[in-house]
């Protein structure tokens, strides 16, 4: 008897035994240099000389005195937020005690306490289109403050990173880092990407650390102009292609090719783009530290390498706008095992069962992990000098991190971290409560289910758009005017 | 309103497009918002700048839609009217406007996204796109890795056009993953690579006079000749390996003994230790592989090899044959690729898994591709190896070490580096001989154009070939080689429209007029069976028929479909298919609570594969589809069984096993995909459980909630904790509308009760395999539907749905699976041949064939 298999079968097979056993994916390999050689680098070239002769070929903004960055964090389901009377008030109710420059962290922020005087929180502030939406809803209009809505139709708008990017952009090889640690794009109020183009659609998150690194540090191809040049012939033959099956289509159809021609349009962008970055060899850094197959089923270790991705993203000036999403709403997808990190389950649980024994401080020790990771970031950003300029990193980075809903998934008072961007005139060491009302300033503090989340509004909030326009105003960009803002926070 | 009314005027609605059908809105709406809000939002006063009297009641075109949506929401939740108002709107009365405007903006979405009934253009999806490069390149491997996650539409299914979107990051990869792949077998070395090749005899190990043992972690006691259990051994004689620097491959076996004949190794299957009768009940995993999460005593017998070509095809040669255990109990082989990645750091992955019968000595040969494995190691001196084992579980059964059945080994060759001709088959697949090799143009022309063909899925026009010639033509110039310009031009096929979306356009320039619905050509029908039943491209069968004009046949269709669903590759739409039908995904989005269940979250796999499994076996086994709601077999493998409690399965993979009513398994419904799918992971959920019967198995998915209302509330502090199940249901339930609807929803889902957030059974007042801090309080399936029928229990449900809804059951399988086929949303005008699939159906006694042929066969299927 003989039997004889041309194919992979494995696919055949049952997942008996072999098949439940960590199985590794092996990729197709896309870069044909010998990634050790990057694994050997040496480190940052500090010097960064390549950079000299780009700023003067691109006549671009002089890195050392203009250099402004972005970056935009998000927690999905909300904080803790314990009424004053409950045992669990002072240590983890996670807005800090106390305003202005008299507060006091609670033990849910108190990792930033070191860098305090880089810091401000903000309460009061919330898209006001998602007031009376359930949080879960939320995320996609974090950064565009679309009124996207809790059903129905789905129209989103522009996110404020990509605002930034598209002026920012133009100095660095990436315009943009989108991460999330689910990937994607998700679905219509289930975002896992935090930006939206200016036609309001998603753009895809990456979620690996190995694709992450290589797309900003590994060349693709020894003669990278060759490549592009043939990149480019082959994306306007993609066009004309497009173009000519496009005349054969009907009206229905011509509506789906529209978004592919769109693609390929954007792509195109981004190889002009690369075009003229081809002569501007790529930095060399040390990846020693970092695993870049790390998964989310490795939270603490997950989030760390993609804080430090962003922040060698930042450091060699391959991209000054980044975003990443840390999960997406509702507990759905690997992101709710984030709280293994600290010795949890599932995050979005710790959100409902906050009135157990420990409740609260279990949810507010999930959330001093993410302010010790956030912290640590910064952190670095701060110990990081500025090339050839003055000041730190972290003087000249804008970070906000925040989620799109307080108490139990209510969409009102954002928990809101700026830190950063004092050279770009951010005033910090505060803890700014906007609004009017209840002086508390914790709508639905204490509540045990989401029942409320449309409940009457008895506390008058700003709308978040304003810091967003005080935000792109200090980046430089023009405007006055973002979403449905209603003027600037003269106190950031 | 009731259901079938809404349902039956819904399918009148559909095709108009101006809703708050003009009807409801003069006959419910106006005269209720007269009555009740316009005193405060109309003329005279415009509370919260309101005025419902001027609001546009056409959803589509109209551009007030949002604020109906508002005013839905209110009256929906009681918060308007007011409390204090006057008058109160009676519950009919508020119900009534709640199922109208709820109709109205079901009709609405349905006008908007509607495609006139007719079949669009959509992109290739992920797995679509992975599976079509294998067939085309004639190369396994895993494509669309890299590829963005990908949503599916709102019927469950991802091949919609609706939600296939592109982005830049798209068109970037699909760029990088087609060039990377041509780049492996066109840029191959003009030498034929030189093959590493290893033959092990294994009973080496068992000769009077061990070998000398090389390495591994030595101990004195592993030394003495008795009771040894692993050795590693130095393949000196029968290895070649292409660079004299490499280490001497070794072989091992761990817990093997000699055969009768001495001839061999003798492996038996995995089970715990029993102590009677078993020689290695005390050397447990010594010099053995460990930290590998297998479990008991495994014997194995694996060859390790250094610096191993990992990126090419292997070939495998076994002599072996079976040593049958008792009650006809027989082995199997499993067979891995892996490599060490650090000290006790192993990975790998199962190539085969085959039960093995012949007690003849029999030669079983293998091809795989290394690079779908983890197969290579990080470092020269860690080993990549083969491993085999015998894959038979005694599970629940109670075999004892002299009962199990095991596998006798007689030798093994392994050969990296294996090709039978070369250059490889697939280089020359693109690369083909041809009189015109030596004209690099005309050779040029053949090789596009002949690409081009099977990449577009139908003949080319002179006109397209000629584009893509000037592209070659005009990168031959920047290009190194004829190769290099092959390469790109070749890539650029794989990334263009007519490679990455399935399209049916006209033949002629149509600018902007809608066409008539017209026959499909014999190549777009090839491609729109292909990817119904294989999630792949027409194979060369199909293209012959196709190119003679012969596959719009009724008769030749009827064969292909026969072909094709006892092919394979139809595992592709077992898989698919069931996948998105049954919201699988769904397994993998929730988390076993471990404070609830000792569980391992990788089992969450068994429950996806025993679903694909069983539909695949409907389909193999042409069953009935009244197989989905209630079945006398399960398709179980051990560790599944375990998991289900099912005693006296042993075997290996997923096998079709007989069942009897004491399992309380039988069907989709008693799958822990669904059970599981539908928990909190922690608890049951039968409002989840409710909606998928109702979505899935009755296509009958019932309003949505109003939005965002609160989930099931979790039992939060002592007091909610000690609610019964029923007892929530109702406070989540506070609200009237709320209760209307959950009437509708909640009893299909409180029959599952008895089956935990697992899957697993349990009754009375406690659940024995929840942890006791988690009881749950009382277990009662009984329950009444919204008809008044009473339902005693799941078996109830079942018997209910195969008779009283017989038709709905039937019409929803069939639109499903129509969906699916068409990669489109049903709308109205597909109406009258789902009637007469049903009708045929019906008729070959619920035939799952007859169903597929029949769709097949159907007008939406075969047009344009």
């Amino acid at each position: 008897m003989r039997l004889s298999f041309v194919r992979d079968f494995s696919h055949l097979t049952s997942p008996s035994g072999g098949r439940m056993k960590k199985v590794s994916t092996m990729k197709i390999s896309f870069s044909s240099i010998d990634r050790r050689k990057f694994l050997r680098g040496t480190g940052v070239a500090l010097a960064l000389p390549w950079f000299e002769s780009f700023t003067e070929f691109a006549n671009g903004a002089k890195r050392n005195t203009d250099c402004k960055r972005l970056a935009c964090f998000y927690m999905p389901d909300g904080i803790p937020v314990p009424r004053e009377d409950d045992p669990a008030f002072n240590d983890w109710s996670w807005f800090p005690h106390g305003r202005g420059k008299d507060f006091t962290f609670t033990k849910c922020l108190e990792p930033l306490e070191p860098i305090r005087d880089d810091v401000t929180v903000l309460g009061g502030l919330s898209h006001p289109s998602a007031r009376s939406i359930h949080g879960h809803s939320n995320a996609d209009q974090f950064l565009t403050g679309a009124p996207t809505g809790g059903s129905g139709e789905y129209r989103n708008s522009i996110s404020i990173d990509q605002m930034f990017a598209a002026q920012a952009g133009e100095h660095t090889r990436i315009s943009s880092l989108v991460l999330s640690t689910d990937g994607g794009t998700g679905t219509p109020r289930g975002a896992q990407t935090m930006s939206f183009n200016r036609k309001g659609r998603a753009i895809p998150a990456e979620h690996k650390p190995k694709r992450i690194f290589d797309m900003l540090f590994v060349k693709s191809d020894d003669d990278a102009a060759r490549r592009l040049a043939i990149s480019k012939s082959v994306l306007d033959d993609l066009m004309a292609d497009a173009q000519s099956l496009k005349k054969t289509l009907s009206k229905h159809d011509q509506k789906t090719l529209a978004e592919f021609l769109q693609s390929v349009r954007d792509t195109e962008v981004k190889v002009e783009k690369a075009k003229r970055w081809m002569n501007i060899p790529l930095p060399t850094v040390d990846v020693d530290h970092l695993k870049l197959d790390v998964t989310p089923e490795e939270p603490r270790n997950y989030l760390q390498t993609m804080f430090e991705l962003i922040y060698l993203a930042f450091k060699t000036d391959s991209t000054r706008v980044a975003t990443y999403q840390f999960g997406r709403e509702n507990g759905v997808g690997v992101s709710d095992y984030l709280a293994r990190a600290v010795g949890f389950n599932l995050t979005h649980q710790l959100t409902h069962k906050t009135k157990e024994p420990g409740g609260w401080k279990n949810f507010g020790t999930y959330c001093r992990f993410l302010s010790e990771e956030y912290g640590r970031f910064a952190s670095r950003l701060k110990a990081t000098s500025e090339v050839g300029g003055n000041g730190n990193m972290l003087d000249n980075t804008v970070l906000l991190f925040g989620s799109a809903s307080s108490a139990f998934h209510l969409s009102r008072n954002y928990p809101l971290i700026l830190v950063g961007g004092k050279n770009m005139g951010f005033k910090h060491g505060q803890f700014l409560k906007y609004g009017q009302g209840n002086e508390k300033n914790q709508a639905d503090a204490g509540a045990n289910s989401d029942r409320n989340w449309r409940s009457e509004m008895n506390y008058e909030e700003i709308p978040l758009s304003n810091l967003f326009v005080t935000m792109l105003q200090k980046l430089g960009v023009e405007t006055d005017s973002f979403a449905d803002s209603t003027g600037t926070l003269a106190e950031v | 309103m009731t259901n079938s009314i809404s349902t039956s005027l819904l399918a009148f609605l559909v095709s108009i497009p101006a809703v708050a059908s003009a009807g409801s809105y003069e006959t419910v709406l106006r005269p209720f918002l007269a009555k009740y809000c316009v005193s405060c939002h109309g003329p005279n006063k415009q509370k919260a700048d309101l005025r419902l009297d001027r609001l546009d009641p056409d959803l589509v075109n109209g551009s007030d839609a949002d604020m109906w949506q508002e005013v839905l929401d209110l009256i929906n939740i009681s918060e308007m009217p007011p409390k204090d108002a006057k008058s109160q709107p009676k519950r009919s009365e508020r119900q009534a406007i709640v199922d109208a405007l709820t109709l109205s903006f079901r009709q609405a979405m349905k006008a908007r996204r509607s495609t006139g009934g007719r079949n669009v253009i959509r992109r290739l999806t992920a797995y679509e796109y992975n599976n079509t490069l294998r067939d085309l390149l004639g190369l396994d491997l895993q494509y669309a890795v890299d590829l963005p996650p990908e949503s599916s539409a709102k019927e469950g299914f991802k091949n919609n056009s609706s939600v296939l979107g592109t982005s830049a990051l798209h068109i970037e990869y699909f760029e990088r993953i087609a060039r990377s792949a041509l780049e492996r077998i066109i840029l191959a070395p003009t030498k034929q690579p030189t093959p590493y090749f290893v033959r092990v005899e294994p009973e080496l190990a068992f000769k009077p006079e061990p070998a000398p043992v090389t390495t591994g972690k030595q101990t004195k006691k592993q030394r003495k000749p008795k009771r040894r259990s692993g050795f590693g051994y130095d393949i000196k004689g029968d290895h070649f390996v292409p660079d004299k620097n490499v280490k001497t491959p070794l072989f091992r076996i761990d817990h093997g003994e000699p055969s009768a004949n001495g001839d061999g190794v003798l492996l038996a299957g995995n089970r715990p230790s029993d102590k009677v009768g078993d020689p290695f009940a005390v050397d447990r995993k010594i010099g053995g592989s460990q930290g590998d999460g297998r479990s008991g005593y495994q014997p194995e017998f694996r060859i390790e090899m250094y610096e191993v070509p990992h990126d090419a095809p292997v070939l495998v040669r076994i002599q072996l044959s079976a040593v049958p255990g008792k009650d006809d109990a027989y082995p199997r082989i499993s067979f891995e690729l892996g490599s060490f990645r650090g000290a006790n750091v192993s990975d790998q992955k199962e190539a085969a898994n085959i039960e093995i019968r012949s007690t003849e000595p029999a030669v079983y040969e293998f091809v795989v591709h290394g690079a779908n494995f983890p197969f290579q190691s990080n470092k020269p001196s860690r080993p990549s190896y083969f491993r085999i084992f015998n894959d038979y579980r005694r599970g629940t059964s109670q075999l004892t070490y002299k009962e199990l059945p095991k596998l006798n080994i007689d030798w093994v060759e392994i050969k990296c580096n294996h090709y039978d001709t070369w250059p490889s088959p697939q280089k020359n697949a693109i690369l083909f001989a041809s009189k015109s090799r030596n004209d690099e143009s005309a050779y040029a022309r053949e090789v596009i154009a002949r690409f081009m063909a099977r990449a577009y899925r139908r003949p080319v026009s002179d006109a397209e070939v000629d584009r893509k010639i000037a592209l070659f033509q005009k990168l031959r110039t920047q290009e190194a080689s004829f190769e290099a310009t092959v390469i790109s031009t070749l890539t650029a096929v794989l990334c263009s429209s007519n490679f990455l979306l399935i399209s049916e356009p006209e033949e002629t320039v149509v600018a902007n007029v809608a066409t008539e619905p017209r026959r499909l050509n014999d190549y777009e029908l090839a491609s729109r069976l292909s990817y119904f039943l294989w999630s792949s491209m027409p194979d060369e069968t199909l293209f012959k028929l196709a190119a003679r004009e012969q596959l719009h046949n009724s008769d030749v269709l009827l064969t292909q479909v026969k072909r094709m669903i006892a092919d394979p590759k139809s595992e592709g739409f077992s898989r698919n298919f069931a996948a998105q039908w049954l919201d699988l995904a769904g397994i993998h989005r929730l988390a076993v609570n471990p404070e609830y269940f000792d569980f391992k979250e990788k089992d969450k796999v068994l429950f996806e594969q025993e679903s694909i499994q069983f539909v695949h076996q409907v389909l193999n086994s042409n069953l009935s589809i009244d197989t989905f709601i209630d079945s006398d077999f399960a398709m179980l493998n051990p560790a599944l069984a375990k998991h289900y409690r099912i005693s006296g399965i042993g075997g290996g993979s997923f096998q079709q096993h007989t069942i009897n009513k004491e399992h309380h398994r039988g069907g989709l419904m008693t799958q822990a995909s669904m059970l599981f799918g539908n928990s909190t992971g922690s608890e049951t959920h039968p409002i989840k459980r409710g909606v998928w019967v109702l979505e899935r198995m009755l296509d009958d998915p019932p309003a949505p909630p109003p939005p965002n209302v609160p989930d099931l509330p979790e039992p939060e502090g002592k007091d909610l904790a000690n609610l019964s199940l029923k007892e929530r249901l109702v406070e989540h339930a506070q609200v009237e509308s709320c209760r209307d609807c959950h009437a509708k929803i909640d009893p299909w889902g409180v029959a599952f009760e008895n089956y935990n957030a697992l899957g697993q059974w349990r009754e009375g007042v406690s659940d024995p395999l929840v942890h006791r801090a988690h009881q749950a309080v009382n277990i009662d399936p009984s329950t009444q539907l919204k008809s008044g029928k009473r339902i005693q229990n799941l078996d109830d449900l079942k018997k209910y749905i195969l008779t009283e809804k017989k038709p709905q059951f039937r019409t929803a399988v069939v639109r499903k699976v129509m969906a699916y086929s068409l990669g489109r949303y049903l709308e109205f005008s597909d109406r009258s041949a789902i009637d007469t699939i049903c009708e045929s159906v019906e008729h070959e006694n619920e035939s799952f064939h007859t169903l597929i042929e029949q769709i097949v066969l159907s007008e939406p299927f075969l047009t344009k």
